[in-house]
């Protein structure tokens, strides 16, 4: 069995056709058969009046009755002789005890006693034609033979086969038509099912699918998704919901414990107590900083943020940056090199920035001494491409699945500083820009390859 | 100056106004949001700090209802609500500036110096086209620098930088305050950007022996002083 609508529908259409073209064949033989009998059953009634006629009135009249009646070899006008055209011409033919013509000149020869089915004829109009013949011995040795033309049949069996195979047309046209337009119906319907389970699945939960009141199965299932889409989207918000008040919760408290520390700091007694508190104090703020940045990655993921997306040069962006950073670099002895098209594309300043510094300062801080930059920005059809890469100490190739998870540091000793939430936040930048970003094979160091729709420049 | 205070939390109250009065200001405290409007209605202050999540009104509406009540009062926001959905919206309501739960009272004292320094809105036309400080001469239409009649060739966001600074002379400035509004960085970047920024401005500033007029503030930021003492 097909298990796609198009395959059913082709079956079902197919085999509609298949049904005609049967019925078809089934009209014909019947049709053939009952007009064959038709033909039959006058032969024999024709027959039975001649040989009466023969009995009462001798072989001489019998003979020009049959002359008579064979319009096409004399002047006798028989009231079948003209007929020929719509199939009711009848043929006679009588011989004597020798065998030899007394009338009707149109059979060439004369067949033998019985019925005979594909009979050789001549028409009064010079065609030639096939017949069914009844031919019948005469009491005084002679034969007389009554045929009637087969041409009435073949035309009947034309008419039907036409018609059956218009009929096999116009199923194949409708059913054609109709697939195509069922097939179009579903799949319009399935493409708005797909594009919002699309949408959720890349974390807009506020996707529905839309339901045009027709009541139809679609809209039925569509209602049940929605519903469903409803709830998923009430927990992810409850969910968000609960984070942002523990933040908050947690940070008042946090925040008064820094207030004390600060306060206490001003009065402190000694050196000692003034380093305890001063620890304290960065200890907290990485703490806060570490909260902070966990809520950010999954702010970002929650794609609220697209609704301030706003065209803008991803090159400007990434020039302010290399800029930014480029004292940094110099200060080390290493070297950041740009070389940046224009590409404009929807999104958020703010987040890009972000995402660019924090690989630029895992370069800074992972790639070693001495490891120098590189971005490149290009347009590519409808794509910005920018590729973000070191020519440092590079990660071992086991770890580059990883290293887009939360809080992951490949450092095993976690001796630097920092939370392990930097590429997770660039991913999921990224991804709120409906980018990808992928660590491409390099002989050295590390690339990212990132890539992101770009809009139509304006130029 | 005058300086409405709304924050519910009694600690953090106490701590806010001992702190801004031992500056030298003059502090309206309002634990609740209905009788913090009806004050920035009846009175006028020179800066509003409001905490957003408080009882009665939020501090958010306290500050749309008063602008649109007409206040133009430089308005900063206190809250531990840290989204960037959250931020904008304080600053699209109204709000002159956002400061983040918790932070360094230094931070707010320098924030308020800034928002202080700020000509009202109407006087924007007549906005200062060139900044002077200690023989420093900042010429905001030819984009030029002068130290003591020699040029200065900045680069254009060591030249912002300096924008900043000399708009606010002998008044702390915070690293923060110095991503936000020269760098236009909503967050907090592990490098430090503002300080190799800062050090090539001041070598070039103090190119041939001049005085250094950038301290540092340590553990705060940096000010630019007026007069060498």
């Amino acid at each position: 069995m097909p298990r796609t609508i198009k395959g059913l529908s082709i079956l079902s259409a197919g085999i509609s056709g298949l049904v005609t073209l049967a019925l078809g064949a089934v009209a014909i033989f019947i049709s053939h058969h009952e007009i064959e009998a038709q033909i039959d059953h006058r032969l024999e009634m024709e027959m039975d009046a001649l040989l009466d006629y023969h009995t009462t009135n001798g072989a001489a009249s019998l003979a020009r009755l049959v002359r008579l009646r064979d319009g096409g070899a004399t002047n006798g006008t028989g009231y079948l002789a003209d007929s020929g055209a719509d199939g009711r011409l009848m043929l006679y033919a009588l011989a004597d005890a020798q065998g030899r013509r007394l009338a009707g000149s149109l059979i060439p020869h004369i067949p033998p006693t019985g019925w005979s089915e594909f009979l050789p004829i001549r028409r009064p109009d010079g065609s030639k034609g096939v017949a069914q013949a009844l031919s019948r011995p005469l009491p005084d040795g002679g034969q007389i033979v009554v045929a009637g033309d087969r041409d009435a049949l073949s035309r009947a069996d034309d008419r039907i086969l036409i018609a059956a195979l218009v009929g096999l047309g116009i199923i194949l046209l409708t059913g054609t038509v109709s697939t195509i337009a069922f097939g179009r119906l579903v799949r319009r319907r399935l493409v708005l099912i797909s594009g919002t389970a699309q949408g959720i699945i890349e974390g807009d939960y506020t996707r529905r699918i839309p339901i045009d009141g027709s009541g139809s199965e679609f809209d039925r299932i569509s209602t049940i998704l929605n519903r469903m889409l409803g709830r998923i989207d009430m927990l992810m918000r409850s969910l968000r919901q609960v984070s942002s008040d523990i933040a908050h919760d947690m940070r008042t408290p946090l925040g008064r414990i820094r207030q004390d520390m600060e306060a206490l700091l001003l009065e402190a007694p000694d050196d000692a107590t003034t380093q305890t508190l001063e620890r304290t104090i960065a200890d907290m703020d990485a703490l806060l900083d570490l909260f902070a940045a966990l809520l950010g990655v999954s702010e970002v993921q929650g794609l609220a943020v697209r609704k301030r997306f706003v065209p803008l040069s991803l090159s400007d962006i990434l020039g302010e940056i290399v800029e930014a950073y480029r004292p940094a670099f110099d200060d080390e002895g290493r070297a950041i090199t740009a070389s940046l098209t224009d590409v404009t594309i929807s999104g958020d300043a703010q987040l890009l920035k972000r995402a660019v510094a924090n690989m630029l300062e895992n370069i800074l801080a992972h790639a070693g001494d001495g490891a120098d930059a590189t971005i490149a920005l290009m347009s590519a059809g409808d794509e910005a491409i920018l590729t973000i890469s070191d020519d440092g100490s590079g990660i071992a190739a086991d770890d580059r699945d990883r290293i887009f998870e939360r809080l992951v540091r490949l450092d095993p000793t976690r001796s630097k500083p920092g939370h392990g939430l930097g590429l997770s936040m660039v991913k999921a930048i990224i991804h709120a820009h409906r980018g990808t970003i992928d660590i491409m094979p390099s002989d050295q160091g590390l690339c990212f390859m990132i890539r992101i729709p770009a809009l139509p420049s304006k130029a | 100056m005058r300086i409405l205070l709304l924050e519910d939390d009694q600690d953090m109250r106490d701590y806010l106004a001992r702190g801004l009065k031992e500056l030298g200001h003059h502090v309206v405290v309002e634990g609740e949001g209905k009788a913090a409007l009806a004050r920035t209605l009846a009175e006028a202050f020179d800066i509003l700090v409001l905490d957003r999540m408080v009882p009665g009104l939020d501090g958010l509406t306290v500050l749309k209802l008063a602008r649109n009540a007409g206040c133009q009062s430089p308005a900063i926001i206190l809250s531990a609500m840290s989204g960037i959905e959250d931020r904008v919206a304080g600053l699209e309501g109204g709000a002159d500036d956002y400061l983040i739960k918790p932070f360094a009272f230094a931070e707010l004292a320098a924030r308020l110096g800034a928002l202080a320094r700020r000509p009202p809105p109407g006087d924007r036309a007549e906005a200062q086209l060139m900044l002077c400080v200690g023989g420093i001469e900042l010429d905001l239409i030819r984009r030029t620098v002068k130290r003591s009649g020699r040029i200065i060739d900045l680069q254009p966001r060591e030249f912002s930088l300096l924008e900043y600074l000399l708009r606010n002379p002998d008044r702390l400035v915070t690293r923060t305050m110095l991503l936000d509004r020269v760098w236009n960085f909503g967050f907090d970047p592990k490098t430090n950007i503002v300080e190799t920024h800062m050090s090539r401005l001041r070598t070039k500033l103090n190119e041939g022996g001049a005085e250094n007029l950038i301290r540092t503030i340590r553990g705060s930021g940096y000010m630019i002083v007026s007069s060498a003492s």
